[in-house]
Order: structure tokens, then sequence, then C-alpha cells
């Protein structure tokens, strides 16, 4: 990667994640997945399955043909051929990592750089459901940052997600429908008052917040810090979202959305929101 | 063969294989499974003479005010494609009244085919093509409203398909001969323990002689079998009794009869029409009062035999019949409405009630708003409230012991409407105090809340010393049971906040549920998994979330609801198919309330760490086990299978999550086990399941 790009991603992702604000034993457990990610990514042990939480979960990882493999963690664990697709060079490390926390659903970036200069991003959603309360992953999205798209190319992608903002606010989420990737699919909200939702199927996902926001629809609905990473096929986006009510609760909430690209239409297959605020 | 049973028990239903038609040729045998049957003051008969494309048409009698409203299942339909509507009718004497319509099964709207129609003597034929519109997840429902006063009106015919945008004037689809119709002959298609299933058959149109019914059964435990051929005969309308024959008859869970009726040839003469059956392990006795099964059921025989034989011991009134809210039952002031025989019903099936203390007439809280909300508003008159608790408590008591004050009193904009923690305080003193006042062993209920403010101001403006248990709600489709989940941590949540204030009192999980429909699943073969889910999913979403509220230290979790009919594929809360019928997710909690009714909780135990096997100690005699037992509930945390570290020891029973008997297993899965043992092997299987040390990554 290019020096100037790859300061121009640490720059937006840092940015991105200025707003955290982590306690130090949160930056610890992520730390410890993170640096286990790296060994099970470069050495296939502990084997990557291992790391992911039975409660649902979505793994993704760029392929050479510009396209990607998707898994869930039964199939990382039953199906080699399918693990094998997750594997970074040997030596390479996780080099600039930013965390977000909002509560027990943890999210993060982190820029993985190979012995030869070479670079991917990961993008990770995490629970504290591990053994002894350690994190485990429910989502990671890895794919080659050393080509991203230029920012334009990946306005696509937010402005999928940007539809999360308009639906709630007019009440109308069956829209979301033809932008929710089908399978394999996840969604975590984690809610104020250690609330947490999970969904493995888009259709539940659609069901629920249909029925959430019939139920108290918030006034306002305002993303904002909203930043993309994309190349080409695969996008993340991370951000802000404001949308204060009685069913969501009065926090702002972190969001990381992970974008596959089908038939020329981004997909969400991942949306992960937390906020700190517990009322 | 364990997991082969459970991996064909799990699969996903198939997408839809409905041809994109809704049929019901020959009226003359009944709707078929599925299909909402609503109306009063008529008959229903078979016309077996020579109607207007054979014999078999319905013949309606209606009486003064007689009418009928028939909603086909939803399905998906392909919109942007002609389809047409074929509907044959007439009434003597004239004027018989009759409409359709074709609704988007998420609006309700109605997209196509309106249309209204005045029936004369002879018949007619309603005939539109229309092209479909979008419907909101394309899927569409049908319906057909007709009326009349002292007439009776023929119906046959009745057809909706794709075809060519402008079919040719006299062009007819190939209709059926015949017709067949079958229900459940137990309510709601439920028997408990090892009674005979049995269902009702009515045959109508023409049948040739040698004509057979055919009929297959689907289990939910993945079986399927034919049953002995029926014969029938030629009169056009036969109707008889059948019992399902076979292994698959012993068999807990549900059941799903298909109907054909055929000729010698085994050409079928009739579509395939289906129901369900169920059949639920042995409940534990009633009354029991400290189950940890209650539901939402209206008070009237049907439904409380079904929801008694499925293993509920406790009735939430709630808006299932609004029997004790005030707004409800003094309409002007002075004037009180009792429901005593809907009360004693319940009693003498077993139930034991939660009543509610809530609402306020109009007349008092001058709210202006009509219908369901109308009486959701803030009591203006305090003392007007203290006399309705006086008097509601004082006239159930004995029959009515249990009241909770105030349905969901943290939404402002629903239930509460007007109200505040400081008035909903001020409500929950009085109504303690007269309550006590009046029957003192009487338990209140109280606070009953979700978003964590509540419960907060609510104990902060002194709600503390005027409840004597604490209850919440909450919806959440989860797959719950796993360590820390969020209903443990609500309970665990409720406990602290209360520790403020003094001795955590014990909570009650008083309403809530997987939610609307696609979270409940169906076990009709034409069933929308956009619609309604999968079935299998959510037959163990369901017990978990039973399971996960006793583990929890939760007293009981009331479900909600049965007490409404929607059209099949409807997004409701209501955890019903028309008829009504069963979901499978009620018999999965029914194998739980057979194991673990009359249980203690123990405790968890993981023999790795995404597994869990909660233990319970069961005193009574039980159809599994004399003397006393021990029962495991065994499931993976997640949704993934997960190895046992421990082969299990060889003289545990093993029960599926129907309550099967099944291979001991060895590996924990999404759906729940049952593990029992006694005696000395009751510590083998505890020690099998003991935690690995340390607590590690499998």
């Amino acid at each position: 990667m290019p020096r100037k790009s790859l300061v121009i991603l640490i720059a937006g992702l840092a940015c991105a994640g200025a707003w955290a604000q982590l306690f130090p034993e949160e930056r610890d457990a992520l730390d410890a997945l993170l640096s286990q990610v790296e060994r099970s990514l470069t050495t296939q042990s502990p084997p990557l399955w291992s790391l992911f939480s039975p409660l649902g979960s979505l793994a993704v990882m760029a392929n050479e043909n510009g396209g990607w493999t998707t898994a869930r963690r039964d199939e990382l664990r039953r199906n080699a051929g399918t693990a094998a697709a997750f594997t970074l060079p040997l030596g390479a490390r996780a080099t600039f990592r930013v965390y977000e926390t909002a509560r027990e659903l943890m999210m993060g970036q982190a820029i993985f750089e190979s012995p030869e200069k070479r670079h991917w991003l990961a993008t990770f959603a995490t629970l504290p459901d591990g053994p002894g309360g350690a994190c485990r992953l429910t989502a990671l999205c890895i794919f080659p940052s050393d080509r991203l798209s230029p920012p334009e190319m990946s306005q696509d992608a937010v402005n999928v997600v940007k539809a999360w903002e308009r639906v709630v606010r007019e009440g109308q989420m069956l829209e979301l429908r033809p932008h929710l990737y089908p399978d394999p699919f996840l969604a975590i909200l984690g809610k104020g008052g250690m609330e947490l939702f999970l969904y493995v199927d888009p259709e539940r996902y659609i069901t629920m917040a249909r029925y959430a926001v019939e139920v108290g629809r918030p006034e306002t609905s305002e993303m904002s810090r909203l930043h993309a990473c994309s190349n080409g096929a695969i996008a993340t986006v991370t951000g802000t979202w404001k949308a204060p009510n009685v069913v969501f609760g009065l926090g702002d909430y972190r969001l990381t959305a992970i974008l596959l690209k089908t038939d020329g239409d981004w997909k969400v297959a991942g949306l992960f929101m937390g906020t700190q605020t517990q009322y | 063969m364990l997991v082969a049973a459970f991996g064909a028990a799990q699969t996903q239903p198939g997408v839809s294989s409905n041809g994109h038609v809704f049929n019901l040729e020959r009226f003359g045998a009944g709707v078929p499974g599925g299909w909402l049957l609503d109306g009063s003051d008529y008959t229903w008969e078979a016309d077996t003479g020579p109607g207007r494309i054979g014999p078999g048409a319905g013949r309606l009698l209606f009486g003064d005010h007689g009418r009928i409203e028939i909603t086909s299942p939803a399905r998906h339909l392909e919109s942007g494609r002609a389809y047409t509507l074929l509907l044959w009718f007439r009434s003597e004497p004239a004027d018989a009244a009759l409409s359709v319509s074709l609704h988007d099964n998420e609006t309700r709207q109605t997209l196509a085919f309106e249309q209204a129609a005045t029936a004369t003597r002879e018949w007619q034929q309603l005939r539109l093509t229309h092209v479909l519109p979008k419907a909101g997840k394309d899927c569409y429902y049908l319906r057909l409203s007709a009326n009349g006063a002292n007439t009776t009106l023929w119906l046959d015919g009745l057809w909706l398909g794709a075809t060519e945008a402008e079919p040719p004037a006299d062009w007819q689809p190939e209709w059926h001969a015949a017709a067949v119709a079958v229900e459940p002959d137990a309510p709601w298609g439920v028997v408990a323990g090892t009674g005979p299933v049995r269902y009702r058959i009515r045959v109508a149109g023409a049948t040739a002689p040698g004509a057979q019914l055919q009929t297959r059964i689907v289990s939910t435990s993945g079986e399927t079998a034919s049953q002995p051929p029926i014969p029938l005969d030629t009169t056009g309308s036969w109707t008889g009794t059948a019992e399902i024959t076979g292994d698959i008859a012993n068999r807990f869970g549900m059941f799903r009869v298909e109907a054909t009726v055929v000729a010698p040839s085994g050409t079928a003469l009739s579509p395939m029409t289906e129901t369900l059956l169920a059949r639920a392990p042995e409940p534990f006795p009633a009354p029991f009062r400290d189950s940890y099964f209650g539901i939402h059921a209206k008070l009237i025989a049907p439904d409380l035999e079904a929801m008694a034989r499925l293993g509920y011991k406790w009735l939430r009134l709630h808006d299932a019949s609004g029997i004790t809210k005030w707004g409800l039952i003094e309409p002007e002031p002075g004037r009180w409405l009792w429901y005593d025989d809907e009360v004693a019903l319940a009693r003498e099936k077993g139930f034991f009630i939660l009543g509610l203390l809530d609402s306020a007439p109009p007349w008092d809280s001058g709210a202006e708003e009509e219908g369901y909300f109308s009486i959701y508003s803030a009591p203006k008159n305090l003392e007007n409230w203290r006399n309705y608790v006086r008097r509601v408590v004082a006239h159930y008591k004995g029959a009515i012991d249990d009241w909770e004050v105030w349905n969901e009193p943290w939404n402002p904009i629903g239930f509460f409407k007007g109200g505040n923690p400081q008035l909903y305080t001020e409500l929950l003193k009085i109504a303690f105090t007269e309550t006590r006042a009046v029957h003192p062993e009487a338990v209140i209920v109280g606070i009953d809340t979700w978003p964590p403010y509540w419960d907060a101001m609510t104990l902060a403006a002194g709600a503390y010393d005027y409840y004597d248990v604490l209850s919440f709600h909450r919806y959440d489709p989860g797959m719950h049971g796993y360590p820390n989940d969020p209903i443990d941590r609500v309970a665990k949540r409720l406990r602290t906040a209360q520790e403020n204030y003094g001795e955590p009192k014990p909570l009650l999980f008083s309403e809530g549920g997987p939610d609307v429909t696609v979270f409940h699943g169906s076990f009709f073969s034409f069933a929308e998994p956009a619609l309604t889910g999968d079935w299998s999913w959510c037959a163990d979403q369901y017990a978990r979330m039973f399971l996960t509220t006793i583990a929890s230290g939760t007293q009981r979790f009331f479900a909600y609801s049965v007490h409404n009919q929607p059209h099949h594929g409807e997004s409701t809360h209501m955890m019903v198919e028309p008829g009504p019928l069963l979901r499978p997710l009620h018999l999965t909690a029914a194998a739980l309330a057979h194991f673990v009714d009359g249980a203690h909780y123990v405790e968890r135990l993981q023999p790795a760490h995404d597994i869990s096997a909660h233990v319970f100690a069961q005193p009574h005699d039980r159809p599994y086990a004399a003397g006393g037992c021990t029962v495991v509930v065994l499931h993976a945390n997640g949704l993934d299978p997960e190895p046992l570290p421990r082969p299990l020891p060889a003289d545990t029973a093993s029960c599926d999550r129907w309550g099967n008997p099944c291979a001991l297993p060895t590996e924990a899965l999404r759906s729940p086990v049952y593990l029992v043992a006694a005696g000395s092997a009751a510590s083998a299987l505890t020690s099998a399941l003991a935690p690995a040390e340390p607590d590690t990554q499998p």
C-alpha cells in the first residue's frame, strides 16, 4: 500500500473511532482476542471457528478473484475448505487498531500488515461470552486495503446504510428488505439496559425492527460520522446513529455495517449497533 | 440415528409450492385447513344435487342475520402478473350479498379483485382478471364475505390463479370433481398422554365407485406414514372419523394430516387438504400453583381444555378476556359487570388466574379516544380507583387471589396515557392497601416494567413497599437459555434495583414471547417462510424462553397469546392457526412442562463452555420415573451442535424436544434434550455433565 494511502486509511479509522470511550479491561480483552485472530489467520491455530461466539456469527474474507467467501462458525468448524479461505500470510500482524465499545457489544477495525508490506482491513464485532468473560467474535470481515475504492465508489454503500436513518423515522422498515443479504446474515442490537437482540435471519430482523418502530417511532433519526471502506466487492461502514425513543433508548448508537455487492447492489450482511447509555 | 432424526426435523421449511393459486372449488366439504372461517347464524351443508360445476356445492342457510367471512391463508403471488378470480354463486330467495377482495398481507389494504355482488336464483359467476400490484412481501390473502336474511346461498368453484392477461370468455380451470376437508376431533387438535388422535373428514362432490380417501401423516419428528385408505360412497356427501394409526401415532409432537380423494386408478379427484393435530406428553397434574407455565387465553371451554392439555397452569387475564379491567366492568358509575361463570370454568379446568387491576372507564379518566385504547388513560379520581380495587378483589376472592397492578404502565403513549411513575406508585399503593384490607392472603404483583427507567423511577417513588412480586415484560425472538442471556440479565438487574430498598422480592415474567408470527412457525405444508418463519427454530426458541425464565429464578412466564384467531400468515402476537389449531412451539413447551413442572431447579452445569445442562430435582411420581428423579435439560448455548466432553451413563433415559424417547446424545444441540435418571444413576449423570476444568475453549 502506498504510504500516503495507508496514512489516509489510518486517519479515517482513527477519526471514526475517536468518539469511543474504552475501559482498560475492555481494551485488554479486545487486544487478547485480536492477538488470537492474528495467530489463527496466519497459523490456523487456534482454529478460527473457536474464536467465534455460537450465539451468531458472520465471517467474510475477500478472495483473489474479486469475490468473497462467507461462513458461519459451524461451517468454519466442519468445512476445512471454507476454513482454509480465511488465511493471511505468515507473519502478518495487526498494526493499527481502533475499538468501539457499546457495553457488551464491542466493535473495531484493524489493519493487518504482512512482512511484504501488504495490507488488509479487518472489521469485527464481539461479545464477551467466552470462557471467563473473554470476548469472542460475532463478525469478522477482511479484505485487502492496498487498493481501496475511491470514496465516491463507497458512497453507494453509505447510502444503503443511510436508508435505515430514513425508514426508522418514517416507519417503513419493510423497505429495507431488498438491502439485506439473505444468508449468512447477522444483526445485533445492543440496547441500553443490558438488552441484546440478535438476528441470524434477515426476515426476522426486519419484522422485529418493524414492530419496534411501530411501538415507538423515534421523532429524530440522524446518522453522523459515517465512514466507509471498500474494495469494490466488500464494504464496511461505521458511524453514529441517534434515534431516541422508548424502545431504542436514549443513547447514541455506534454502528458497524458489513456489505457485500451482489448483482451490482450493496446488501447488508452484518449490522452491529450498540449504545453505552443505559436508559 | 439421533443426528439424522434431528437433522430432518430441523430442516428449514421449503419455499412455497402453492402454484400461485387459491382454490376452494367444492364448498360442500367446508373450508380446508389454514382457511379462516368466521360467521354467525348460519348452517353449512353439502348440496349433492348437480351444481354449476357438478355436485358438491356449498349450501349456506342464513338465519335472520346470517353472515360468513372466509379468509384464505396468505400466500406468495407474483406481482405484475395477471391473475383470474372465479366464483359461482346463487341464492333462494335472491338478494344474498357477497363480496370478494384480495389484500396485501402486510398492510391489509385491498389491492385487487374488490367486487361486491348480489345473488340471483340463477347461477352467476364472478370472473375478474387483474394484474397484481406489489404487496409488502409479495404475499396476499383472499377474503370472501356473504350475508343474508332467511335465505340460502350456494357457493361453488372459487379459484384464483395465474392466467393470461385476457383469458377467453369460456375459459375454465380443470375443476376437481370432489373436495375433502379434515378437522380435529379434539379441542385445538391436541390430546395429552396416550389417547387416540382422531380427525373428522368431510367429502363433497362426485366420487366414482371405488373412490378412496388417501391420507398421509407427517410428524414434527420428521416421519411420514400413509394411513389405510378409507372407502368412500357415491352419495356426493360423505362424512366420517378416522384415527392416526401405526407407530407414528404414538409420537409426541405435531402431526399434519394430508388428505386427498382418489379414484380407483389413483387419479386425484380432489385437491390435497390438511389439518394439524398434536399429542402432548401427560402434563403435571392440575391445579399446581407453583407451575412455571402461564398463557393468555380466552375463558371458554375448548381453549381452556387445550391449554390444560399442553400443561399451562396459569392464565393472565389482560386483554385475553378483560373481565377484571375497570374500564370494562364499570361502564357507568355503580353498574358492575361480573364474569363468575368464566372464572369458575377456568378454575374447574385447573387454572390459577392472575387478574389485572388496571384501566379506567372514560367516565373517570375523561378519555375521548374510541376503541381498544379508550380505557387506557390514567384515572382522574383516586377514590374511584380505590373503590374499584376493593369491589373487584372482594368479588373474586377465593377465585382470583393474584392481582397485577396495571398492564405496561411504562408506556405513556399506549397503556397508561397521562400516567407517570409517581401516579403509578400512588395507584399501586392504593391497590396494595385495599387488597390487603379485603383479602389479606392475596398476592399483589407490581411495577410491570420493561425499560429500566420505569423500575428505577417507580422504586425511587416509593413502590417497593407496595407489591409482593415484581413483574416484567419482554418480547424477544433470541435463542435464550445460555448463561447471562437477556432474560437472565433482566432478572439480575431487577434484583439489583430492589436491593437499594430492601430484600429483592420474587420476579414474575408476566407477559412476553417470541413476538410476532414470523417467530412462531407453522406446520402447514403451504406456510410461507417469509411469513411464519422456521417452525423448528421457533419450537426450540419458545421452550428455551420458558427454560431461561426458570433458570433465572423467575417464578413463571405468561406467554402472549392464543386468544384470537388471525388468518394464516397474518403478522400478530397470536400463536394460533385458524381453526384454532396449534403451532409446533406449544408442543416443545408442553414437553418442557411435562418434565420440569413440579420439579425444583437445582443448578446449571456446563460440561463445556458452550453447553448448558439445567438440573432439576423432580420429587413427584411422573410417567418417566416413580419416586422422584433428576431431570436434566441439555442444550447447546448457541446455534451450533457442541460435542459432549464425556459419554453419558448408559442407564440414563433420554427424550427429544417433543418428549419422545431417543438415543443418548453425544452432542448438545439447539434443541433441548431431556435426560432422566434416579438414585445412583442420577449422580453418575450429573458427574458426566460436570464442568470440564478449567473453563476453556473447546
